[in-house]
């Protein structure tokens, strides 16, 4: 088993272009960061030699995009091997993917919405344990955005929670994605959080979107936050207690003081609650 | 039981089959049944989208010499033709050379294209290369009386183009290019354009497991009825501008 280091606090999603910038120094107040195994596996030169570094000093995660866990080709076993391996070396707490798929036989390098049926449940749920079986350790699944479903038997939150269970594997919370779903799908955001396994939330991803013209939400990673997705974060936390939380920035990423601002922001949330709790230990004591 | 394939008469497997299928092929393949086409649309431009980007950045020069309707007419051939196996984002650029590969003489395609898909495909394999050079060059007496062979990371390559100097403004014309391509002590990768016997030279020693570097210049002298000194010092001092960059190492050690 490796020696992984247990995260918590405010992390960052990080990209090949911050890499440079990271490896001399990571920027104070970033707790752990993410990569994507996907990006990194096999690569030598100068990326591998930054990731070390990196890896060296900050807790890292890894983030998987390719594996197509409710997808209709078989799964990557090789690919399951080398993110075990990477795990290994780089000591890396926690393996997420998402609840979705990306390969019809071949790769389509996109995350796309499963139906919401029993045999997806039963299906991706068979293959979630495949994978802890041979990682030999727990998988986290994100809830995705999604923006049409190919068939609705179950509601999402009784889709996701049925997984969950039925894998016993853990949660990642994205709280945008909520966000953007319960726009796109006419649904109450914490109504749906509310619905979520507490106990299962390994940790929660927050990021920007783009609204189009006609109200759909994409969800891009490529801008700000937005106030009603930061409100929902307190609410969350109000609910299940303070989890280890990451802002992902995909596209259109600005200078890292900028990137920083809401990382810090996180972290403000995490010890405004943290002191509500502790405020209302003390009065019930 | 784990169930981990899905059985032929599947509702997931047709559900998901349909909704790719279309994704793949948005102009012949309709919206699945009951969907909703504004939404498939996002599904389908949010997809081509990214692979487009992914593979433009592999293959910035190509990208470049393209007109928006080329390129995209090009990458949806990709899409719909090519099954990409790959999980791992920077082999795309290996699935992709494939297919070009494999529409070698498409119509409209031109002459230069594959030497360049090929050139700028090497350049991010040997930056992403997980070989490392040797530590320090081969010691001067070494280069003499030992067999020498090319590290992993130096590549001599053989086009009919001078791909190397083709820009978006401005394609060379035809003409036989040798070129050793390689990564540096700062992990960049860099060329040096050489004559067609030093690629003769570099791909002997590629290719035999190591050769001695002096015997084959005095025989290669020999056979173009050159003067064998002078020609072996020529041959040598390239050997010695290769070997300070550490892209020589003993083949019997």
């Amino acid at each position: 088993m490796s020696q992984s280091k247990p995260i918590h606090g405010a992390g960052l999603g990080l990209r090949r272009t911050m890499a440079s910038e990271f490896c001399e120094a990571v920027p104070d107040g970033i707790d752990f960061l993410e990569v994507a195994p996907e990006n990194w596996i096999g690569l030598g030169g100068k990326f591998a030699k930054q990731l070390r570094a990196i890896s060296e000093r900050t807790p890292l995660i890894t983030h998987g995009l390719s594996l197509s866990i409710g997808g209709p080709a078989p799964l990557d076993e090789d690919l399951i091997v080398a993110i075990k391996k990477f795990i290994d070396q780089h000591q890396v707490a926690l393996y997420s993917e998402h609840l979705s798929y990306s390969n019809d036989g071949g790769q389509l390098y996109d995350l796309l919405p499963l139906p919401f049926t029993d045999e997806a449940v039963h299906y991706t749920a068979g293959r979630i344990k495949r994978v802890q079986e041979i990682l030999g350790q727990r998988m986290v699944l994100e809830n995705v955005s999604y923006y049409l479903t190919p068939k609705r038997a179950l509601s999402e939150a009784e889709f996701v929670t049925a997984v969950i269970q039925e894998a016993d594997c853990d949660l990642l919370l994205d709280v945008n994605n909520v966000y953007v779903n319960s726009v796109n799908h006419d649904y109450d955001p914490l109504g749906f959080i509310k619905q979520m396994p507490a106990e299962r939330v390994a940790y929660i991803h927050m990021a920007g979107h783009y609204v189009e013209d006609d109200g759909i939400i994409i969800d891009t990673h490529g801008a700000d936050v937005i106030d009603p997705v930061w409100q929902l974060l307190e609410q969350t936390y109000t609910l299940m207690g303070v989890k280890p939380t990451l802002l992902e920035r995909d596209f259109n990423i600005p200078k890292v003081e900028q990137l920083m601002l809401e990382v810090n922001q996180i972290r403000t949330v995490q010890e405004k609650l943290n002191r509500v709790r502790h405020d209302a230990h003390i009065v019930a004591a | 039981m784990m169930l981990t394939s899905l059985p032929p008469d599947s509702e997931l497997l047709r559900l998901q089959t349909n909704f790719t299928q279309h994704l793949r092929n948005p102009d012949s393949v309709p919206v699945p049944e009951g969907l909703d086409p504004r939404r498939m649309g996002i599904y389908s431009s949010l997809i081509f989208h990214n692979i487009s980007s992914l593979v433009s950045d592999f293959f910035p020069v190509i990208r470049s010499l393209m007109t928006d309707d080329e390129w995209d007419s090009l990458v949806r051939e990709f899409f719909i033709t090519y099954q990409a196996e790959t999980p791992y984002f920077p082999k795309l650029a290996d699935e992709f050379l494939q297919f070009l590969l494999g529409r070698e003489g498409a119509n409209h395609t031109p002459d230069y294209l594959l030497p360049l898909a090929h050139y700028e495909w090497l350049e991010l394999c040997l930056f992403l290369s997980e070989s490392e050079l040797p530590g320090s060059p081969v010691d001067p007496e070494s280069l003499q009386s030992k067999r020498l062979e090319l590290t992993d990371l130096a590549i001599p390559v053989a086009y009919d183009y001078p791909v190397h100097q083709i820009r978006s403004d401005w394609v060379e014309n035809e003409c036989p290019t040798y070129l050793l391509l390689f990564r540096d002590k700062t992990d960049s990768v860099r060329f040096f354009e050489i004559q067609s016997l030093a690629f003769e030279l570099l791909t002997a020693m590629r290719d035999n497991n190591g050769v001695h570097v002096s015997d084959w210049l005095a025989n290669k002298a020999d056979e173009l009825n050159q003067n064998v000194g002078s020609f072996s010092a020529f041959g040598m001092k390239l050997m010695q501008q290769f070997n300070s960059e550490h892209l020589i190492s003993c083949a019997d050690t």
